[in-house]
């Protein structure tokens, strides 16, 4: 009744369109400002992605450079007597060398040729092996944008090892049964105390080599309790990425998992790989797989065994025929043992291996297999392996086929070797499953 | 008939006056919306452009193949005096959106070759 009566007041009309110019003028406004906000938002995004990309290439820049220094100081190295110029270099170019290395800022210019980019790179932790930094860039062509990026950089590990030429190594003993075929410029070599092979026609090399690892691996972030799962027919893909969880491959038999590393390697990073039987990981492309089997770097009680179990039938499988996959395993005993003296020459009381590795019944693997610490082991059956296999002590059954492609070993050890040395970088996985759900799970 | 046409009504001058101010409310606010759907349709084109392009140069940094699009030395300046040049090269990604808006993202690759251990 009320509202009818003001309704039928004289110049209530007026009133009535003003407020309804006022409540359509406040949603213009609003919507205008939302409007305005995104641009803004989308203009500081953009600004963002470039200054990150400077970022990134300035904590590359500066850990290249480390490394490159460090590397041509190693290589000097005159003997400290010497009183001739080449020492005098030596150490001025040493002195330089340990400023760089204490330095907490690094200030790089001329990233992009005709503007002015200049990114600080603060060296957080460096330790010959991790270079963690946090690079802010200023960009100062008339934009202002600022970029932070943290970047775990994991250089390979120090490993000398004489001789690649092997297309199986045991740095202790080595047990293997009959009709082991071995196609090749290879041979069998061991650095235990006893070598027992039943095949006549083939016999073991004596070999010690020095295991050196100057620094422990250092993985970080494997605090996700993350399991890859895998179902039949998923396929990973990756560029220059990596997964990191505690479980591997654990559900379901003959499941064929695949992996294209057509954009570039794909690196797996697990506490456990269990794989089921009758399962095959078949890798397309031309990067490699690389499968990193590492204890929880937290070591808490609650920290999973390293363990990679394969059971009856498995294969990975190349389909160009070459071994493209690397499995990498440092495990928990022999990590301890390393951070105690740091250094161990095979043979030796303590590099006793105590985590297994079981190959079963009628494996085919593609794979160079890298396992210092670990007992490896084909059961009966009929395996077909083509690559190396580096561990510290073997039993193998009979029937083994190990084809062996030296150029290809000789890959597995530039991966551990400073002299030529890759650097990889830890930055972002991509998982893409059969109905195309894509997980982001490493975190930049 | 005749009480409806003693009816008191709106007169055409009213009616004229009320579409025009009808009209201009409609004009303006009109226009404000649709420039604000035009503001916000550009934001987004950018912003997707933006992803595209930082997903093409992280592309190329993964291969190996990657074409460098020129070279230069990237200067690195250390406490205590210390400057030392590093040579690499630019590899950009440029992307030109149906909103003619043009997002370029560089990325500099140093030439990282370890001097061989005698």
């Amino acid at each position: 009744m009320l509202s009818r009566y003001i309704i039928n007041k004289k110049g209530m009309a007026l009133a009535l369109v003003l407020m309804i110019f006022a409540v359509v003028s406040i949603i213009a406004a609003t919507g205008l400002t939302i409007a305005l906000s995104q641009t803004k938002q989308s203009v500081s995004n953009q600004k963002y992605v470039e200054a990150y990309y400077f970022a990134r290439s300035a904590t590359d820049v500066v850990s290249a450079d480390l490394i490159n220094n460090i590397i041509k100081l190693n290589n000097m190295q005159p003997d400290v007597n010497s009183t001739t110029e080449e020492a005098l270099t030596f150490e001025a170019f040493k002195a330089d060398v340990d400023k760089m290395l204490t330095t907490s800022i690094v200030t790089v210019d001329g990233i992009v040729p005709g503007n002015s980019v200049q990114s600080n790179v603060i060296v957080t932790n460096m330790d010959g092996q991790k270079l963690v930094a946090v690079s802010t860039t200023y960009v100062k062509d008339g934009r202002s944008s600022t970029a932070k990026v943290q970047l775990g950089m994991i250089s390979p590990q120090a490993i000398t090892v004489s001789g690649a030429k092997s297309a199986i190594y045991s740095w202790g003993d080595i047990n293997i049964g009959n009709n082991l075929t071995v196609v090749g410029d290879a041979n069998i070599a061991y650095g235990g105390t006893t070598a027992q092979i039943k095949d006549k026609d083939l016999e073991a090399e004596h070999s010690v080599r020095d295991v050196d690892f100057v620094i422990p691996p250092v993985f970080s972030g494997l605090k996700n309790k993350n399991t890859l799962y895998s179902s039949n027919q998923n396929t990973v893909v990756s560029i220059n990425n990596t997964f990191n969880g505690n479980y591997g491959i654990v559900e379901g038999d003959y499941f064929n998992w695949n992996v294209n590393t057509g954009l570039g390697d794909v690196i797996l990073i697990f506490n456990q790989l269990t794989i089921n039987k009758d399962s095959t990981i078949n890798v397309t492309g031309g990067n490699n797989l690389y499968i990193y089997i590492v204890e929880d770097p937290d070591k808490t009680p609650d920290s999973i065994t390293p363990l990679f179990d394969a059971k009856n039938n498995f294969s990975v499988i190349s389909t160009s025929g070459v071994p493209k996959t690397y499995m990498i395993s440092y495990t928990k005993s022999m990590q301890d043992i390393y951070n105690s003296i740091g250094e161990i020459s095979a043979p030796s009381s303590s590099l006793a291996p105590l985590d297994t590795t079981n190959i079963k019944n009628s494996a085919e693997l593609d794979v160079f297999f890298y396992l210092p610490g670990c007992n490896f082991t084909i059961e009966q059956g009929n395996p077909t392996m083509k690559g190396s296999i580096f561990a510290g002590k073997f039993t193998i059954g009979n029937s083994a086929n190990v084809s062996y492609q030296s150029y290809e070993a000789n890959s597995i050890l530039s991966l551990f070797n400073t002299s030529t040395s890759q650097t990889k970088i830890i930055e972002t996985f991509v998982f893409s499953d059969s109905s195309a759900n894509i997980k982001r799970l490493w975190v930049k | 008939m005749k009480s409806i046409r003693d009816k008191k009504g709106m007169t055409l001058v009213e009616i004229v006056v009320s579409l025009a101010i009808l009209g201009i409310m409609v004009v303006t606010f009109l226009s404000i919306f649709l420039g604000s759907y035009t503001v916000t349709m550009r934001a987004e084109s950018r912003s997707n452009t933006t992803a595209l392009v930082a997903g093409e140069i992280d592309r190329q940094l993964a291969s190996s193949t990657s074409p460098g699009v020129s070279t230069g030395n990237a200067v690195i300046h250390y406490n205590g005096g210390v400057t030392n040049s590093i040579a690499g090269k630019n590899i950009n990604s440029s992307v030109t959106n149906d909103k003619n808006q043009t997002i370029l993202i560089t990325y500099f690759v140093p030439d990282f070759v370890p001097e061989a251990t005698p």
